[in-house]
């Protein structure tokens, strides 16, 4: 294909015969001082809290205090270049971002300018960063899968499409790695990933985005930076700008994942902005309203009517605790917000239980009606069996006799603990879950020694895709496990025992 | 450093508003809100700008009100109106010496818009004529109701046209804006008509390019 000249001359030359001036009718201010991403304006007696004003030195700001005497501003971009003295003018508009599909696979700024070098964003579609979430009368409860492909997850702390799943924990605990897999495990599911890295190393981003990239993560992926060297203005509208980009399909019927990455770090950047603002600081210096900044933020993600839809935003906001200090101002308060929260210990990743959840005090309070039939009957009392095993793990280390039944119950949570140990980067099928969770559940494992847990699970998949497809076809089809299906579950893992003991007492 | 080189501050501009149009208030009660306006800034011009050691001592805060009060007696007694004394008094026992300049400037700008008089910024590319100039405080006064008092700034990098500056609002009609807006709506509705239809500007490879 060429180019066709003529056709662009005719284009320039409508524009030249339909040229008209008008007259450029702007309200302007001036710098009076400026500093750590923010500026004081002196006039723009007319702007709006949250318009978004322009310097003449290219940089774009948003109204941030408007007080009687000035107007303070927060400066999205470089705040080097900025002079005092300069002009100021207010464009009338809210900060918005571009959304659409030409956003899947790429690495862009939280004002969606790229960074990854591939060229500009090619898209005339917009959406404000900041809006008012739906109503109630725009939402369905929360019903479908997100299948996170995380064994431990799927089974004890669902997410549903529309959630909005804290996963909380320590440094260094595999929070970003849980969210990544999550991510990862949507190829096939059409849901729109959007990873916000808030005040993160560039170096930890790139090894994300390198990651994605590597498992093919990145074709339905957006990656939204603020790193560690950005100002504090970008790092606190990443997420919400993200969250607008996501919206966009939402809104079109579509579903999406937002992973904030972290908002412990959005939180300090917005106590940074506050305190230069001269806002009052409260508890750990953070301002009044950072519950509200977290609030509104993950009341986005929300499943739409059947009307508006049926779109949603499914969102995993990353906090990191200090000690596991969960009693902190922001835990508790985005704790609050969201319909559960996955609990990282350092304790069992140390252990070598990864992801190191702690099942006990991780919940899920929507998901369970969005787990498919299958799931929910293995489940049901893996959590508790869990919990029950924990404590009696404690009596165990005393060394006293235990009688065959408690002796039983351990040995199988040992069993059971190992099943749901999963590499980083594995997700798993949501039928492969099911199989698994129903062989430990049905006590299938209790032979195996427990080392070897996970080469009989490894092998026990593999003899599932190999030799049974069927009875994973009609499982995924069915999503529940009637009794033809459980029969023949039962005699595949009795065929597949028979191997085994064989290959191992060779 | 003397007050009169005092860096711009915001609340202190706030603050002065609120004491000027007091002073204009009490001024007009009079009847003398013209020469009161014009005796403060004449306190300004000729006598802090000439003799910025007496303006340090005023503003000094070493001095307390009584002998800052026997200064301002005897320096402005017979010579100045009791209102701009008893302006400088209050000032003095609120610690607020610094706030001269300012008052002076505010209550010029308050009087003025009193008088429907409007402080507007002209910029333009070149040194205009009189009659010009005449002529865009005409135009200017008519479209705003306003009797402006024009401040003209000559900056080339407007490269023409005019730029009006009324309050917060600037009205540009520069050329430099002109071209600046012609460039990007062209590119706009490019971009638009190529991302509408890509076709239209596209000949089949091969054929060569279209008639």
């Amino acid at each position: 294909m060429k180019f066709n000249s003529d056709e662009i001359a005719s284009v320039i030359q409508a524009q030249i015969a339909n040229y008209n001036t008008q007259l450029d009718v702007r309200e302007v201010g001036r710098v009076l001082e400026v500093g750590d991403g923010i500026a004081q304006v002196y006039g723009l007696s007319g702007v709006m809290a949250g318009e978004m004003v322009e310097f003449a030195s290219g940089a774009t700001g948003l109204a941030f205090n408007l007080e009687e005497n000035s107007v303070g501003i927060i400066i999205l971009g470089d705040y080097l270049k900025i002079l005092e003295g300069e002009e100021v003018r207010s464009t009338g508009n809210l900060l918005s971002v571009p959304v659409g599909d030409e956003l899947l696979g790429r690495v862009v700024d939280p004002l969606g300018a790229p960074l990854d070098g591939k060229g500009p964003v090619v898209t005339s579609k917009r959406r404000p960063v900041e809006v008012i979430a739906t109503g109630v009368a725009e939402r369905q409860p929360v019903k479908e899968p997100l299948q996170t492909g995380i064994k431990a997850i799927d089974a004890m702390t669902p997410i549903g499409r529309g959630q909005r799943e804290l996963i909380i924990g320590d440094r260094k605990t595999g929070k970003t790695a849980v969210a990544v897999d999550a991510i990862i495990n949507q190829r096939h599911s059409g849901v729109k990933c959007f990873y916000v890295a808030i005040g993160q190393k560039e170096s930890t981003v790139a090894g994300v985005i390198e990651k994605l990239r590597e498992t093919g993560a990145m074709d339905y992926t957006t990656v939204i930076v603020a790193g560690a060297s950005d100002p504090a203005p970008l790092q606190y509208v990443a997420p919400y700008a993200g969250t607008a980009m996501a919206e966009h399909y939402m809104f079109n019927g579509g579903h999406a994942l937002v992973v904030y990455d972290d908002l412990s770090k959005q939180a300090v950047a917005y106590r940074q902005l506050s305190l230069l603002m001269r806002r009052p600081p409260g508890r750990e210096a953070f301002p009044g309203d950072v519950f509200y900044c977290h609030s509104r933020l993950l009341e986005r993600s929300a499943k739409l009517s059947a009307e508006m839809g049926g779109g949603s935003i499914t969102s995993l906001p990353i906090i990191e605790t200090l000690e596991g200090e969960v009693s902190a101002y922001i835990p508790t308060n985005v704790i609050s917000i969201t319909d559960g929260q996955i609990y990282l210990e350092p304790n069992l990743f140390f252990a070598g239980v990864k992801p190191a959840m702690n099942a006990g005090i991780s919940v899920s309070r929507v998901g369970g009606n969005a787990q498919i039939k299958a799931m929910k009957k293995v489940a049901g009392g893996l959590r508790l069996d869990l919990a029950a095993f924990r404590e009696l793990e404690a009596f165990a280390q005393l060394g006293t006799e235990l009688d065959p039944v408690t002796q039983n119950k351990l040995d199988r949570g040992y069993r059971m603990v190992e099943l749901l140990k999963q590499g980083q980067y594995k997700p798993l099928d949501v039928v492969d879950e099911v199989l698994v969770i129903y062989a430990g559940t049905g006590g299938f494992v209790d032979t195996v020694p427990v080392k070897q847990v996970q080469e009989w699970e490894a092998k026990f998949l593999q003899f599932m895709h190999d030799q049974k497809p069927e009875v994973r076809q009609e499982l995924a089809d069915k999503k529940e496990l009637t009794d033809e299906i459980v029969a023949s579950i039962k005699a595949s893992i009795a065929e597949f025992q028979g191997q085994w003991d064989a290959s191992q007492n060779q | 450093m003397a007050s009169g080189k005092l860096p711009f501050d915001a609340k202190r501009e706030q603050l002065a508003k609120i004491y000027a149009s007091a002073l204009l208030a009490a001024a007009e009660a009079q009847g003398v809100a013209a020469s009161v306006v014009e005796e403060t800034e004449s306190l300004v011009v000729d006598v802090f700008d000439r003799l910025p050691d007496f303006e340090d001592a005023l503003t000094s805060h070493f001095l307390d009100h009584e002998q800052r009060e026997e200064l301002i007696d005897k320096a402005f007694t017979g010579r100045a109106s009791q209102l701009t004394l008893n302006l400088l008094k209050v000032l003095s026992l609120n610690e607020r010496m610094e706030l001269v300049r300012s008052i002076a400037r505010q209550s010029r700008r308050l009087y003025d818009e009193s008088q429907n008089r409007v402080a507007v910024n002209v910029r333009i590319a070149s040194a205009a004529s009189d009659a010009t100039l005449a002529q865009i405080r005409n135009a200017v006064g008519k479209a705003f109701g306003i009797e402006p008092q024009l401040d003209v700034w000559i900056d080339p990098a407007i490269l023409g046209g005019v730029v009006l500056r009324i309050g917060d609002t600037v009205y540009d009609g520069s050329v430099r804006t002109a071209f600046e807006q012609t460039r990007t709506r062209m590119l706009e509705r490019a971009v638009e008509a190529i991302e509408g239809a890509p076709d239209r500007f596209l000949t089949a490879a091969g054929n060569g390019p279209a008639a």
